[in-house]
C-alpha cells in the first residue's frame, strides 16, 4: 500500500540491488555514513524532551544530540523542520519474520501417545528462533512503518516452542538481523493434541518434571566431567541441555498468559521453581492486579484490546432500527439491557486495565504477540482514552521493553552511544494527524508516503460506477467469482463484495476514487488471523480490469463487468 | 451493580482472616451433639467460637434465624466443577497431573452449589485412567480471584484412580493399549506401585551414597510413592463387586490404607468386606443404569453400607445434583429408613472424613470453620430452601441478595443471543469430560 522511497544515497546502490536481485558481496557501499538530523522536536525517552536540537548520526550510532550542532562536511543532512522525534519501537515479544507453520489436521499416530516424541508433544526448546529467521519477510515492513526498529521473535510451537531472538527488523540477511541469540525461552500452558501432555495439568505436570530433570541432568553432567572414572556415562539430553539456562537464571522464561488465571498458573510455577519470568501477552489484568502489583514480576501486556462492537453490528441483531434490547415487539428488554450494560463493563475494565497497572505503579511492555500491527495505533488510543498517560503507552513500546529483554543498554532512549533507532513523526506521535514519515534503524534510513486521509471531498465524482459488478479472479489456482456492490450512502462512496463462496458479506475500506480508479482493501477473518487484501480497480463504462494483492502474495488480476445500475 | 460491587468487595476483605457472623434463635443441627432448639451460633474470624444460648456480640452482622435451621456446610466428596481440565486422558497413569493447578474460580456453577448449601467440594480428576490425577478439595468462596484461594489449605491430598469400562474404552478400546480388561486395570496398579518402589529404592541409594549419579527424577513415580507412603488417599471410581475386592486386594499386597470407593454401586454386595477393610464409600442416591456396569444397582445402597459400619455419604458428580445434595440425604430415609443424624452425616461430616478434613469441618462444634448452611424448613423437608451459605464466616450466598446475573468474569466480546442454548448434557458421565472426540468420533 505504501511505497516506500528510499533517500537519494541508499537509492542509487539500495534500489539497484534490489531490482537486480543482487547479494550482499557485491553491494556498493553507502556513500557516508555520517547523518545529521536538523531542528527537531527530540523525545529522548517518553518523558524526557531535550526540546528543539539536532541528532548527528554515525556509523549508526548517536554521535551527539545538541542544539545547533555543526555540519560535519561528509554528513547527509536531513532538515525536518519542527518535526518530533522519539526512540524507535521495540515489539517486547511476537513471531516476526518467521515462516508460519502449516497447519496440519492429521492426529499424529503414536503408538503410545502417553510417550510422544518430544516434538509430537510440543516440548523442543532447543528449537531457535533465529534459525527461521527470513530477512525478506513482508511482515517487516508492516512493522517498520508502524515506527518498529527491534522486535523479540519466538518460534511456533506447543508448551515449550523454543527459545526467542531479538532482531533489528533491517538487515538483508538474518546474521545482519540478529541482535541476540538464544534470548529468551517461551513457554505455553498449550496441550499437544491427542497426546502427552494433551491438558493444562498435563503441561503443568510435565513442565515440573522437565525443570526438575534438567537441574539433575547438569549435576550429573559436572560430575561425571569432573571425574567420569567409575560413573556411569549420562546419556545425551538436547531438551534438557536446552532448560540448562533457565535452571541457572542465565535465561528469561517468557510464559504466555493470556487470562488472569493464567497469570496466577504462572506465577505459581516461577514460586515453585525459582526461574526468571516474563508474563507475556496479557489480555485479562484486571483480576490479577494485586498479584501483578505484589509480585514486582515483568509483564508484557498484549495490544490486542476486545472489538468494540460496531454500530452496524448493533442494528443487525435487532429487528428494526429501534434498538439492539428491544423484543420483538418493541418492548424493552430488561434482561438483554442488564447483560449489555455488564458486557460494557467488561470492555471497560479491558480497555481501562494498562491504566490501571500505572496507577499501581506496575510497569510493563506490550507486545504484538497476539495483536495487529494495523491496531496498533487504534488500540493504545483507546487506552490512553481510558486513562493510560501517553507517555506510559510509548515508554511500554521503548524502554520498558528493552529493559525487559536486556537491551536497555543500546537502545529504548535517545542517547550518545546508543543505537539510532528512531522515528520522526510530522507531530506529536498520538496527536490526530501525526504520521510517522521517516524511521532509522541503526541509521538506515527509510521514509513513508504520508497516508492521505479518505475524505470524501477529495474522493472523485463517483456517480457513474454506482451499481453491482460481477467479477472474477483466480487465485492460486481457484477461480473465485462474486458481486461488488458499490454504493452512494449519505454522499460516501459504499463498497460491499458479495463472494459466491463466502457466507457474509465483506464491507470494504474504500481508500480513494480518481481518475476511474478505485482503491479498496479489507481483512478477512480467517480462523484466528486476518488476511489484508488491497484492490486496485481501473473502472470503465461496463466492465473494469485491476489486480488484487493478498498479503504475502503476488498481486493478480481481477476483471468484471457491470451487471446493474442503481434505478 | 454497586451493591455487587460492595458485596464482592467486602468479602475479598474477609476473605484474609475469615468473617465474624451471630445467628440467633435457629434449630441447631450439630451433627455430632444433637440438634439444639432455640439457640445461637457465633463465628469469629471464620471459626465457630461460641454455641449456645443468648449469645451476643457488638458491632458484627446478626441474622434472626428463628424458625431456621443451622446445619454444617454441605460437602460434596465428588464433583467436577470449577476445574479447567477433568481428564488428562493421554496416559493409563497420570499421578503427576493435579487439577488443583487448573482451578476456575470464575466458574459460575461454584455459586450454584453455595445457592444448594454445598461449602465444600472435592473437585476430582476423571476416570479415563486407571490411575488418573490428584484431585483438590475446594472452598467455595465464590468471588475470589486468584484460583490457588479456593484451595482448603491443609486438606488431605487425594488422587483419582478408576476401574471397569472408563479406562478400558479409553485406551483398551480407543488407542489399543493396555488396560483393554478388568484384569489388565489391576495390573497398571500393580505395575504403577511395583514402579514407585523401585524409584524410591533408586533415591534413598542415591542419597544414602551408594551410587554415584542421580537417577532419572520422576514426577509420577515420586506421586505414587507418596500413595505407598500413605501421604494421598485414593478416591476410586468402581461400580462392580469384584473389581472392589480386587482393589482392595492389591492395596494389601502393596500396604496401602487409605482408600474412598466412588460411585461403588455394588457396595451393598460387599459392605462388610469394606468395613472390615477400613474403606470408605461415597455413592449416589438412586442414580445408575448409564451404562451396562452400572445396572445391578440398589437405592438402599447408602444405608446398606452404613447400616454395616461402612463411612458413606452421597455425592453429587454433577453440577446439577450439586445444588439438591439435601433431597439425595432425603431419599435415604425413603430408602433405608436412615435417622436423620444418619442421613445428614451422608452430606457433612462422612464427606469430610473421607476428604480427611473432619478435624475441621463436616460439624458444628466450637473451634471448627464457620462453614454453615440456613435452612427455612429442616434441611430433609422437600421443601426446604437455602437462605444463607457461608464460608469461613463469610456470607457467600443470601437469598435475599441474589441477583438475576452473579457472574464474576464476562466476556467483553460475546454474544448476547435471544435464547440460551444448550448443547451438553447434564447427565452425560461427567467423569469422561474432554473425550468426546477420542470416543465417540470414531
Amino acid at each position: 500500500m505504501f511505497k516506500r522511497l528510499i533517500f537519494s544515497w541508499v537509492f542509487v546502490t539500495g534500489i539497484a540491488c534490489m531490482l537486480s536481485g543482487q547479494t550482499d558481496y557485491d553491494k556498493v557501499p553507502d556513500v557516508t555514513a555520517t547523518l545529521l538530523i536538523e531542528d527537531v522536536y527530540i523525545f529522548q525517552t517518553a518523558r524526557d524532551s531535550f526540546g528543539l536540537g539536532d541528532i548527528l548520526i554515525k556509523h549508526g550510532l548517536i554521535e551527539r544530540i545538541a542544539k545547533d550542532i555543526k555540519t560535519p562536511y561528509d554528513a547527509k543532512v536531513l532538515n525536518l523542520d519542527s518535526a518530533y522525534v522519539y526512540p524507535a519501537f521495540i515489539d517486547g515479544m511476537g513471531q516476526l519474520a518467521l515462516p508460519k507453520p502449516e497447519r496440519d489436521n492429521e492426529r499424529p499416530r503414536v503408538r503410545f501417545p502417553g510417550h510422544p516424541p518430544n516434538d509430537l508433544a510440543g516440548i523442543t526448546p532447543e528449537t531457535l528462533a533465529s534459525e527461521k529467521i527470513e530477512a525478506g519477510s513482508k511482515s517487516l515492513e508492516a512493522y517498520r512503518e508502524a515506527g518498529f526498529a527491534v522486535a523479540h521473535t519466538v518460534p511456533y510451537g506447543g508448551m515449550l516452542p523454543g527459545q526467542g531472538a531479538i532482531i533489528s527488523l533491517t538487515g538483508d540477511s538474518p546474521g545482519e538481523m540478529i541482535m541476540k541469540d538464544a534470548a529468551s525461552l517461551f513457554f505455553k500452558f498449550d496441550g499437544a493434541r491427542g497426546v502427552y501432555p494433551g491438558t493444562v495439568i498435563g503441561v503443568m505436570a510435565k513442565w515440573r518434571d522437565l525443570y526438575r530433570n534438567a537441574q539433575y541432568y547438569k549435576l550429573n553432567l559436572d560430575n561425571y566431567q569432573s571425574d567420569p572414572l567409575g560413573k556411569q556415562r549420562p546419556d545425551s539430553d538436547k531438551t534438557l541441555e536446552a532448560l540448562i539456562p533457565l535452571t541457572e537464571s542465565q535465561q528469561l522464561l517468557f510464559a504466555e498468559a493470556p487470562r488472569a488465571k493464567d497469570v496466577y498458573r504462572a506465577l505459581e510455577l516461577q514460586n515453585e521453581m525459582g526461574y526468571k519470568m516474563v508474563l507475556s501477552d496479557v489480555k485479562q489484568a484486571d483480576p490479577a492486579m494485586q498479584a501483578l502489583k505484589n509480585n514486582q514480576v515483568q509483564i508484557l501486556l498484549s495490544t490486542d484490546l476486545p472489538k468494540e462492537e460496531k454500530k452496524s453490528d448493533k442494528k443487525k441483531k435487532g429487528k428494526s432500527d429501534s434498538g439492539e434490547n428491544e423484543n420483538a415487539d418493541g418492548e424493552k428488554d430488561p434482561e438483554r439491557e442488564a447483560l449489555q450494560k455488564r458486557k460494557e463493563e467488561a470492555m471497560k475494565s479491558y480497555v481501562s486495565q494498562a491504566a490501571r497497572l500505572e496507577e499501581n505503579g506496575v510497569k510493563f511492555g506490550l507486545s504484538l504477540y497476539s495483536g495487529k500491527v494495523s491496531d496498533l495505533k487504534k488500540n493504545l488510543r483507546r487506552m490512553i482514552e481510558a486513562g493510560l498517560s501517553e507517555q506510559a503507552a510509548l515508554e511500554a513500546l521503548t524502554i520498558n521493553n528493552a529493559k525487559i529483554l536486556g537491551i536497555d543498554k543500546v537502545c529504548g532512549s535517545l542517547h550518545e552511544g546508543k543505537l539510532a533507532n528512531l522515528i520522526v513523526c510530522t507531530d506529536a506521535y498520538f496527536n490526530e494527524d501525526s504520521n510517522i514519515k521517516y524511521l532509522l534503524i541503526e541509521g538506515n534510513v527509510e521514509e513513508f508516503e504520508i497516508k492521505k486521509k479518505s475524505d470524501k471531498k477529495s474522493m472523485g465524482d463517483f456517480k457513474a460506477i454506482l451499481g453491482d459488478w460481477s467479477y472474477e479472479v483466480v487465485i492460486m489456482g481457484e477461480e473465485s467469482t462474486g458481486l461488488i456492490k458499490i454504493r452512494d450512502k449519505d454522499g460516501e462512496l459504499q463498497v460491499t463484495i458479495d463472494d459466491d463462496e463466502l457466507e457474509e458479506l465483506i464491507e470494504c475500506n474504500v481508500i480513494s476514487y480518481e481518475e476511474n480508479v478505485l482503491k479498496l482493501d479489507f481483512t478477512l477473518e480467517m480462523q484466528e488471523a486476518g488476511v489484508d487484501v488491497s484492490l486496485v480497480l481501473e473502472m470503465k463504462e461496463d466492465s473494469f480490469s485491476g489486480t488484487t494483492t493478498i498479503q504475502g502474495m503476488d498481486p493478480v488480476n481481477i476483471e468484471g463487468r457491470k451487471i446493474s445500475s442503481p434505478e | 451493580m454497586i451493591l455487587i460491587f460492595t458485596f464482592f468487595v467486602s468479602q475479598a476483605i474477609a476473605q484474609e482472616t475469615g468473617g465474624d457472623i451471630l445467628i440467633k434463635n435457629a434449630t441447631i443441627i450439630t451433627i455430632t451433639n444433637g440438634d439444639l432448639e432455640n439457640s445461637d451460633i457465633l463465628i469469629r474470624d471464620g471459626k465457630i467460637s461460641q454455641i449456645g444460648a443468648d449469645i451476643s456480640a457488638q458491632g458484627i452482622r446478626t441474622i434472626d434465624a428463628e424458625g431456621m435451621y443451622v446445619m454444617p456446610g454441605i460437602i460434596d466428596a465428588h464433583s467436577h466443577i470449577a476445574i479447567d481440565a477433568v481428564n488428562e486422558a493421554t496416559n493409563p497413569v497420570t499421578a503427576e497431573v493435579n487439577v488443583g493447578d487448573a482451578l476456575d474460580p470464575y466458574d459460575i456453577n461454584i455459586y450454584r452449589a453455595l445457592a444448594g448449601g454445598v461449602t465444600i467440594s472435592h473437585a476430582m480428576h476423571g476416570s479415563a485412567n486407571a490411575i488418573g490425577g490428584q484431585c483438590e478439595t475446594i472452598k467455595h468462596r465464590w468471588g475470589v480471584q486468584n484460583p490457588s484461594d479456593l484451595k482448603m489449605e491443609g486438606a488431605m491430598r487425594t488422587i483419582k484412580f478408576a476401574l471397569g469400562e472408563n479406562p478400558i474404552r479409553v485406551h483398551g478400546e480407543g488407542r489399543r493399549i493396555m488396560p483393554a480388561t478388568r484384569m489388565g486395570v489391576e495390573q497398571v496398579f500393580r505395575d504403577a506401585f511395583s514402579q514407585a518402589r523401585e524409584y524410591m529404592k533408586e533415591w534413598d541409594d542415591y542419597k544414602a551414597g551408594k551410587s554415584a549419579m542421580a537417577p532419572e527424577y520422576n514426577l509420577r513415580h515420586e506421586t505414587v510413592a507418596d500413595i505407598l507412603k500413605g501421604e494421598i488417599m485414593i478416591h476410586c471410581h468402581s461400580y462392580r463387586a469384584d473389581e472392589i475386592l480386587m482393589l482392595m486386594n492389591v492395596l494389601e499386597d502393596f500396604g496401602v490404607e487409605k482408600i474412598c470407593f466412588q460411585h461403588v454401586n455394588e457396595g451393598f454386595k460387599v459392605a462388610p468386606e469394606l468395613a472390615e477393610f477400613g474403606a470408605y464409600a461415597s455413592v449416589f442416591s438412586d442414580w445408575w443404569a448409564y451404562k451396562f456396569e452400572v445396572y445391578y444397582s440398589t437405592a438402599y445402597n447408602a444405608a446398606i453400607l452404613t447400616k454395616n459400619g461402612v463411612v458413606t455419604s452421597i455425592n453429587s458428580d454433577s453440577r446439577e445434583l450439586i445444588r439438591h445434595l439435601y433431597h439425595e440425604a432425603a431419599k435415604s430415609q425413603k430408602y433405608g429408613g436412615l435417622s436423620d443424624n444418619e442421613a445428614l452425616s451422608l452430606i457433612t461430616l462422612n464427606p469430610a472424613i473421607q476428604l480427611g478434613i473432619q478435624e475441621r469441618v463436616g460439624s458444628l462444634e466450637v473451634g471448627k470453620d464457620g462453614d454453615i448452611v440456613i435452612f427455612d424448613k429442616h434441611p430433609l423437608s422437600v421443601y426446604a430452601i437455602p437462605q444463607y451459605t457461608v464460608v469461613d464466616g463469610v456470607i457467600r450466598f443470601d437469598r435475599e441478595n441474589d441477583s438475576s446475573d452473579m457472574r464474576v468474569d464476562i466476556d467483553p466480546e460475546e454474544e448476547i443471543p435471544a435464547f440460551y442454548e444448550r448443547t451438553d448434557h447434564e447427565h452425560d458421565d461427567s467423569c469422561l469430560q474432554g473425550l468426546n472426540e477420542l470416543l465417540f468420533e470414531k
